[in-house]
């Protein structure tokens, strides 16, 4: 193996996972962060209600 | 976006981009490996930040056991995914490395099996928490897995110098450098990097727990 694929290689492996990981990662937490802005105000009001 | 979590984001990445640069460019070849030795300017900070997560599971772990604190369970939880991300990087890595230099992908070495058997307790750490039908339960379990699986890294630290192994021993231990001042700028570096990269994996990590955490609440809350 050349020094020039191997190189490639790892740092090519780490950059792709890592940026799958980041970008599920800043999916599912903008999934459960608009969930949780819709459910806040859902809830205040159910607290002050009649 | 969480402000500091931000940017301490954004320091990662900058901090990444001039780690690869030095680590690429800037630093000089090895005398013996040549330019395979790039490759540690990645592996090295792998493992390291591996280690340094599964000291996080075990110390949250054993606070969780003792305070019954959800949030040590979340910060368990969050580290012990990450560790075994980077587990899996530096394992991929040193393959790719060990093909190149020692001729072959694995070898039986003390090192590498060591460092693969703590990959596989802390998936087996990830499934008893999924798996488990009563989540505190499966959250006690994981945490007796996470403390006991973290005394196999003192193991895979020491492996080198209790075994004969083909994996090279430490290149920096106290008082003793044995790395050029280049490579060794180059190496602090990226690890610099990679655990800046790792604080800001693991704030938005926690905070997913966290969310996670309420709707699950507010799910149960809602059910009659």
């Amino acid at each position: 193996m050349t020094a020039a694929t191997a190189i490639s290689a790892a740092y090519g492996l780490v950059l792709v996972a890592l940026l799958v990981y980041v970008r599920r990662l800043r999916h599912r937490l903008r999934r459960l962060e608009t969930e949780d802005q819709e459910q806040t105000p859902r809830s205040a009001g159910s607290a002050i209600a009649p | 976006m969480n402000a500091p979590r931000s940017l301490v984001g954004s320091a990662a990445l900058a901090l990444l981009a001039l780690g690869v640069y030095i680590g690429l460019w800037a630093s000089p070849p090895d005398a013996f490996q040549r330019d395979y030795v790039r490759i540690m300017y990645v592996h090295v900070p792998s493992v390291s930040v591996a280690y340094l997560s599964f000291a996080i599971v075990c110390v949250t772990s054993i606070l969780f056991l003792w305070k019954r604190q959800a949030i040590y369970d979340q910060l368990a939880h969050s580290a012990a995914e990450l560790g075994v991300l980077f587990t899996g990087l530096a394992l991929a890595t040193g393959s790719i490395w060990g093909k190149a230099v020692w001729g072959t992908w694995w070898t039986w070495d003390a090192r590498l099996v060591t460092t693969a058997i703590l990959f596989l307790v802390y998936i087996g750490y990830l499934l008893v928490r999924e798996l488990a039908e009563e989540p505190a339960r499966g959250a006690r379990l994981a945490a007796v897995v996470g403390i006991i699986g973290f005394l196999d890294v003192p193991i895979i630290h020491y492996s080198v110098v209790w075994f004969r192994t083909l994996h090279q021993p430490a290149s920096i231990t106290r008082g003793d450098i044995k790395l050029a001042p280049p490579m060794l700028a180059a190496l602090m570096i990226n690890l610099l990097a990679f655990g800046l990269l790792y604080a800001y994996l693991l704030m938005a990590r926690l905070r997913l727990e966290r969310l996670e955490a309420a709707r699950l609440r507010l799910a149960s809350e809602g059910d009659p």
